[in-house]
């Protein structure tokens, strides 16, 4: 598998302080690596730093082997770089259709739009169904498989998704992982934010843990999920692997620890 | 009955010309969150501009719009990133109410030196014209200037939901993070939407400049309306400026020619205080993110 996104080192925050104090993060092609952490580590800030609506402080962002600290969102868009935020990012007073086409926005030639409007169509079969609809009027699940659909116009080489089942009843959760997987399946990079860990390591081939900013450790998604520590701290475990008394603080230092000997922590 | 149904009349057609004003006030509020302090001015100076080519040129004001709205869609721009863009650049978007109002009183100031102060007219050979309809009296300038408001709102709507542009436009509006990550241009757009309210201003002043006599201070009184208009209606909301145009003009002519010409102005502010004690966010305004 060849790398198609690095981060190194990466420092980046809003105001006087800094969110990510030095961040290291690989992404292969054509796998799902899914970011977990608590509140605050920082993992909506990764994405924006690789989509560009954050410029980091320090630090690279490669992505395709090429340094793309400098460019505009639109630039990394045009690279291949789809963001989908945290928020509902549908524009919900236009129609599916419209929605699908702004999802082609930054390309030129619109027959291209046109044709990957349809094999999306495939994909999601929704964006046929509900297509003279307006956006707002669908709900939750069906607005994010209208968003996943979207990024697919742009044909893109890696796709940012941040918190996608935010919000979302538990079948409309179930529909957007097994979105992730159709994108997975289809061969697509995907790096995704998840507070829902266990369903987002699930969906996912990587996982990497975020702490106050510092990636504390990386694996595969299974692994992870089979990690005590990690089950203790992010999966809402029973506790039966944690120790008695044990503090936040100590916890985090397990973590570091334990990225230390993962066979996947190069990675 | 019979003055009611005049007012009704009245009131219809003289709305046209004010929802095409608040059509590009409330459009710019939608794409930019800026309260537009200059619409007035920018009207006035479309009426100026249509005056001066029908009395130099004999180009009639409604022929001459074309070239009015070129004109002040350049001069729109112009003020976008001349004024309002570096207030963005350095976040102090919220100074843009003062900006706004400065170029009022810059745009006022060079009518004032071009013009002068005297109340002007464009006075056409079908100005007095009129056609009466089953009793009710229907003058031709009135009905061009409708029919024109009219024409040019249905040139901005297919401009809005049948173009590239537009529908970036109405992306921005509604969910102005996600536009950007799909990757319109925030400053572009702004340049050209201001552009496009400060046309809407050239052709209206066209058609205004028909209907009521105007010097270089007409503007207060208009963007007080324009303002109420746009509140009544609800910010951003282009078919709010056009029914709450509808609400302003024919209860001013209802009352103006059912009680007295002296109520009508203040049964209109009645109105909006009322609605917006019911609803704050204007008859077709939304709380959250809006829609054109």
């Amino acid at each position: 598998m060849t790398t198609l996104l690095t981060l190194h080192d990466v420092v980046a925050g809003y105001g006087a302080g800094d969110i990510l104090k030095g961040v290291d993060l690989e992404v292969s092609t054509g796998t799902v690596t899914c970011l977990i952490g608590p509140n605050g580590a920082g993992k909506s800030t990764v994405l924006k730093c690789v989509s560009g609506l954050l410029r980091p402080r320090l630090g690279s962002v490669r992505f395709a082997g090429e340094q793309i600290n400098g460019l505009s969102p639109r630039a990394r868009l045009l690279k291949g770089i789809v963001h989908v935020p945290q928020d509902r990012s549908l524009f919900p007073a236009m129609t599916v259709a419209d929605n699908l086409l702004m999802g082609g926005y930054a390309l030129k030639d619109q027959k291209a739009v046109r044709r990957r409007i349809e094999e999306a169509a495939e994909v999601f079969p929704i964006c046929r169904s509900r297509a003279a609809e307006h956006a707002g009027s669908l709900s939750g699940g069906e607005q994010k498989q209208v968003e996943l659909a979207r990024t697919l116009v742009l044909d893109p080489g890696l796709i940012l998704l941040d918190e996608p089942s935010i919000g979302l009843d538990p079948k409309s959760r179930h529909q957007v992982f097994a979105s992730i997987r159709t994108l997975a399946e289809a061969g697509r990079t995907v790096l995704l934010v998840e507070q829902n860990a266990r369903s987002g390591l699930a969906a996912s081939d990587f996982g990497a843990v975020l702490e106050s900013g510092v990636v504390r450790l990386v694996d595969t998604g299974a692994n992870l999920l089979t990690d005590p520590e990690v089950a203790r701290l992010y999966l809402g475990a029973s506790g039966a692997h944690s120790s008695p008394g044990a503090s936040g603080a100590s916890s985090a230092a397990d973590v570091s620890a334990a990225s230390t000997t993962s066979s996947e922590g190069a990675r | 009955m019979h003055a009611l149904i005049q007012g009704i009349i009245l009131g219809v057609l003289t709305a046209g010309v004010y929802a095409l004003m608040a059509s590009g006030q409330t459009l710019i509020f939608g794409i930019m969150k800026v309260v537009n302090l200059a619409q007035g001015a920018m009207v006035i100076l479309g009426a100026y501009l249509s005056y001066q080519l029908f009395t130099s040129f004999g180009i009639d004001p409604l022929l001459s719009i074309p070239l009015t709205t070129i004109a002040m869609f350049v001069l729109g721009v112009a003020v976008e990133v001349l004024f309002l863009r570096p207030l963005r650049r350095e976040d102090r978007s919220e100074l843009s109410l003062l900006v706004t109002f400065a170029v009022a009183l810059l745009l006022e100031g060079i009518m004032s030196v071009t013009w002068k102060t005297t109340v002007r007219s464009t006075n056409t050979g079908y100005a007095n014209s009129s056609w009466t309809v089953f009793g009710y009296q229907i003058t031709l300038v009135r009905l061009w200037a409708f029919l024109l408001s009219i024409a040019a709102l249905g040139v901005l709507y297919l401009l809005l939901n049948r173009t590239r542009f537009g529908r970036a436009i109405r992306a921005t509006v509604q969910n102005p993070e996600s536009a950007r990550l799909l990757g319109v241009e925030a400053s572009r757009v702004s340049a050209l939407g201001f552009g496009l309210g400060a046309a809407t201003a050239a052709a209206a002043g066209s058609v205004y400049g028909l209907l009521y006599p105007f010097n270089s201070g007409s503007h207060y009184d208009l963007i007080s309306r324009l303002l109420s208009i746009v509140l009544l209606g609800g910010l951003g909301s282009i078919g709010g400026a056009v029914v709450g145009a509808l609400v302003v003009s024919t209860s001013s002519a209802i009352v103006a020619s059912a009680i007295s010409p002296s109520w009508s102005e203040m049964t209109f502010f009645v109105i909006l205080l009322l609605v917006l004690l019911i609803r704050p966010q204007g008859l077709f305004g939304t709380t959250a993110r809006g829609a054109i």
